[in-house]
């Protein structure tokens, strides 16, 4: 008998349709992973199950079943027994799951109390096994309050809490996502582990294709609120029949690495013919060779309590190049970004951009590089002012810098809505959206506003800080391809920074690793010519 | 433009009203005639006449002026004074914040109505000695809202870009900051036209405020409370007017907190 069986799911939210139709059945012991973009309805499924969906939202049709026992029979009162008891949550935010001003012992204990009928001793002896279980310092993390421990304690913590009674399904929606790339390995690993000790069956609700091939069994693709596809994880990967799954996939390889490419299977979203892209790169920089447009010398940054956010950094930057700066978090690439746009002040070093050294005289320094320096950011709705209309963000450079005339702009240069409109069109947006709000775009389509802005007037030389590392896979895929497009029509030299190796690879040539405030390593990729 | 509220046509309307009140009344509201004082409500007295025979009704209408004009005075010359202020404050940071924090403080640590009355005392019972009294109280509670919004805005990345693309500090205020705060402080205004009217009529009815003969709601719930059990509609009335103008101007304030929101406006 199957652990959970959902037939013919539907979620209403008014009259909008957020779940249609849905069908998933999950076996004892296996691990099934529900996979979409943001906004496909997959979390909102897995809240269903719980009965945990938000008032507005209403559940019109369908049944769920938790071994053979449907739940839409049962009380509230039942449900919230089941509740931590049989079906357990994990979810993205894990600072959100406890309480910060009560000790976690006491926040687990409660649980237990709930639903046990074991003293308090018992109680407190199985809290620990399962800490130690998961991997914590038992002892510690029972008297810690949640702001003590980092985010995958945190979210290891959140694991013990989930799996302290057995439950016979656990849903893991996005438990990786808040946290970085290693630490998410690592919680996978151990999610994977206890299952096998406990036995229980998961809903893994993720956007990431390679967390779903290495640990789940099952895997259903959901869109708009359908299930497009599913079955055995090998099976869809392999041999995707619905067009949104072989997009899901060709969108993934770019990012993997772009070396790994595979020709025979011809991806819908292409690089723009990454080879080409390189031999571009590698012509003006050739052609630039000796032009040097900024030299970082020893740069130090030190922030109070002597961190050093930057220690000793040293790089150069030619015209027309694209320079990849990799390192974890914290590891001072943002840092880095903010003082070469001189937002923040460096304690030590020297700066040169274009001959002129930029480390002395700040506003003059400022003046000087604005208008030749551009950024785009991680966050796209936090770069966009939200009480202006995009037109009005948009044109802010050009409305500054009324000298500046871009080539490409031609004749629109001075009709600010005509210019506008050809900005987004660069970018692949309608001029509609112009007079829309911020808040009315998605997240890709902010980004792509960023991107108009940075490139409308021209610079010289683009800081590209994570511009894809808050946005879902296909979208990531689509603005690396445009950025890349961007950057061959232009050759605005620029700075990629990045904690995704491969992001990084399929745009620079030259990539620079920084830990702890130090450039590591420094590597040239093979010149394009030797892949092939 | 766009479609006024409920409350909006009524504010519009009352404004109206009082602007031309000196052409409504039916009495002149300053003749005083002992032959007819303390009158109940008749079809040529509306509301009564009070200890002195004057007309009820004229003195409610040319007193609502008074009132609502003086606190709207108030108001502006609060966010006149506290919005830049709380810009350069929250702007520039250092000295200038830390100065002007220990200054607010200092100015919070007592009652409203305390420093008002010691102020309006000081410099002597007259309108305009109690505009520039609340003023200079209600000023700080502004420029601080000014202040955090801005401190919350100036960090993000718009700023940082607008500061890159070579904007002056003086324009990133007026263009990105401004709006920002003003929306968060236009609403706790509006909100506080209620407030205003409130102390203004409680510091008139001290005697502090608008001087007799000159009507004023406050002034003349204080006139009324030596008739209170002859004639209670003296009283009465003054007190709903003051009672329903507070409702309205909060009404209108929630509406205008919905309006700025750019989020919810186009709904």
């Amino acid at each position: 008998m199957s652990v959970l069986k959902i037939k013919g799911l539907s979620l209403n939210a008014g009259q909008q349709q957020l779940v249609s139709d849905l069908h998933l059945s999950i076996e004892k012991q296996q691990w099934l992973a529900l996979i979409g973009e943001s906004g496909s309805g997959k979390t909102l499924t897995g809240l269903a199950i719980g009965g945990l969906l938000p008032h507005a939202v209403r559940m019109t049709t369908g049944q769920i079943f938790l071994e053979g026992q449907s739940l839409s029979e049962l009380s509230a009162q039942q449900i919230r027994g089941l509740r931590g008891k049989d079906i357990a949550y994990i979810f993205q935010d894990y600072a959100g799951m406890f309480s910060p001003f009560i000790r976690l012992g006491k926040q687990l204990d409660e649980t237990l109390q709930a639903h046990s009928r074991l003293g308090r001793r018992e109680r407190k002896k199985q809290i620990l096994t399962c800490l130690g279980e998961a991997r914590l310092p038992a002892e510690r993390v029972f008297n810690s309050y949640p702001f003590e421990l980092s985010g995958g304690q945190l979210q290891r913590v959140s694991i013990a809490a989930a799996l302290l009674l057995q439950p016979k399904l656990l849903i893991a929606d996005e438990p990786t996502t808040a946290l970085d790339h290693a630490t998410g390995e690592e919680i996978l690993r151990l999610l994977k582990e206890m299952q096998e000790r406990i036995g229980c069956a998961i809903l893994f609700i993720t956007h990431d294709l390679k967390h779903v091939r290495r640990y789940a069994d099952q895997v259903a693709i959901m869109r708009e609120g359908c299930v497009l596809e599913s079955g055995d994880v090998r099976a869809v990967l392999e041999q995707p029949t619905h067009s949104y799954t072989k997009q899901l996939l060709a969108a993934e390889p770019i990012l993997l690495s772009s070396l790994t490419l595979t020709p025979e299977r011809e991806p819908m979203l292409r690089p723009v013919d990454a080879h080409q892209s390189m031999l571009e790169q590698e012509k003006r920089f050739e052609a630039s060779r000796g032009n040097r447009m900024l030299a970082a010398q020893n740069l130090v940054k030190t922030y109070p309590k002597g961190i050093k956010a930057l220690d000793q950094v040293t790089f150069t930057l030619k015209a027309g190049e694209c320079l990849g700066l990799v390192g974890e978090s914290g590891s001072g690439k943002s840092t880095l970004a903010r003082c070469l746009m001189l937002i923040e002040t460096l304690d030590e070093g020297q700066l040169i951009f274009q001959q002129t050294s930029l480390h002395k005289r700040k506003t003059q320094a400022q003046s000087f590089i604005s208008g030749r320096i551009q950024t785009v950011f991680q966050n796209p709705a936090a770069s966009l002012n939200p009480r202006l209309t995009i037109v009005d963000s948009l044109m802010e450079p050009l409305d500054v810098f009324k000298d500046k005339s871009p080539a490409f702009l031609g004749d629109c240069r001075y009709k600010r809505n005509e210019a506008a409109a050809l900005l987004l069109d660069m970018v692949g947006l309608p001029a509609s959206v112009m007079r829309q709000y911020p808040h009315e775009l998605s997240g890709g389509q902010k980004q792509r506003v960023c991107i108009a802005r940075a490139i409308s007037i021209a610079p010289d030389f683009i800081i590209l800080d994570e511009p894809t590392a808050s946005l879902d896979m296909i979208i990531q895929a689509q603005i690396l391809k445009l950025l890349q497009q961007l950057q061959q029509q232009l050759g605005f030299a620029c700075l990629f920074i990045s904690h995704d190796l491969a992001a990084v690879q399929l745009m620079c040539r030259r990539i620079m690793v920084l830990q702890h405030g130090k450039i590591i390593s420094e590597y040239e990729r093979f010149p394009a010519s030797s892949i092939q | 433009m766009k479609k006024l509220s409920p409350a909006g046509y009524i504010v519009t309307l009352l404004f109206a009203v009082l602007a031309f009140s000196v052409f409504l009344v039916p009495h002149d509201p300053y003749v005083v005639n002992l032959n007819v004082r303390l009158l109940p409500p008749s079809t040529q007295y509306w509301l009564g006449t009070d200890g002195l025979g004057r007309d009820l009704f004229s003195r409610l209408l040319i007193g609502g002026r008074n009132t609502i004009g003086a606190s709207l005075i108030v108001l502006v010359a609060a966010l006149s004074m506290g919005i830049p202020v709380g810009l350069l404050s929250g702007y520039v940071g250092g000295f200038a914040d830390r100065l002007f924090m220990r200054v607010s403080d200092s100015f919070l640590a007592f009652p409203d109505f305390m420093i008002a009355i010691v102020l309006s005392g000081l410099m002597g019972p007259d309108v305009f000695n109690l505009i520039i009294a609340i003023a200079a109280v209600k000023w700080i509670a502004y420029s601080r809202i000014v202040r955090n919004s801005v401190r919350s805005e100036k960090h993000k990345d718009y700023i940082a870009i607008a500061r890159l693309n070579g904007l002056s500090s003086f324009r990133i205020v007026i263009k990105h900051l401004l709006p920002h705060a003003f929306s968060n402080v236009i609403v706790i205004a509006s909100l506080d036209v209620g407030k205003i009217i409130l102390m203004i009529a409680s510091l008139s009815y001290i005697g502090l405020g608008v001087q007799p003969p000159s009507p004023e709601w406050g002034a003349m719930l204080n006139e009324g409370r030596a008739y209170f059990h002859q004639a209670p509609y003296l009283m009465i009335a003054p007190g709903l007017a003051i009672m329903l103008v507070v409702l309205l101007f909060n009404a209108w304030g929630d509406r205008i907190r919905d309006r700025l929101d750019v989020k919810r406006s186009r709904e």
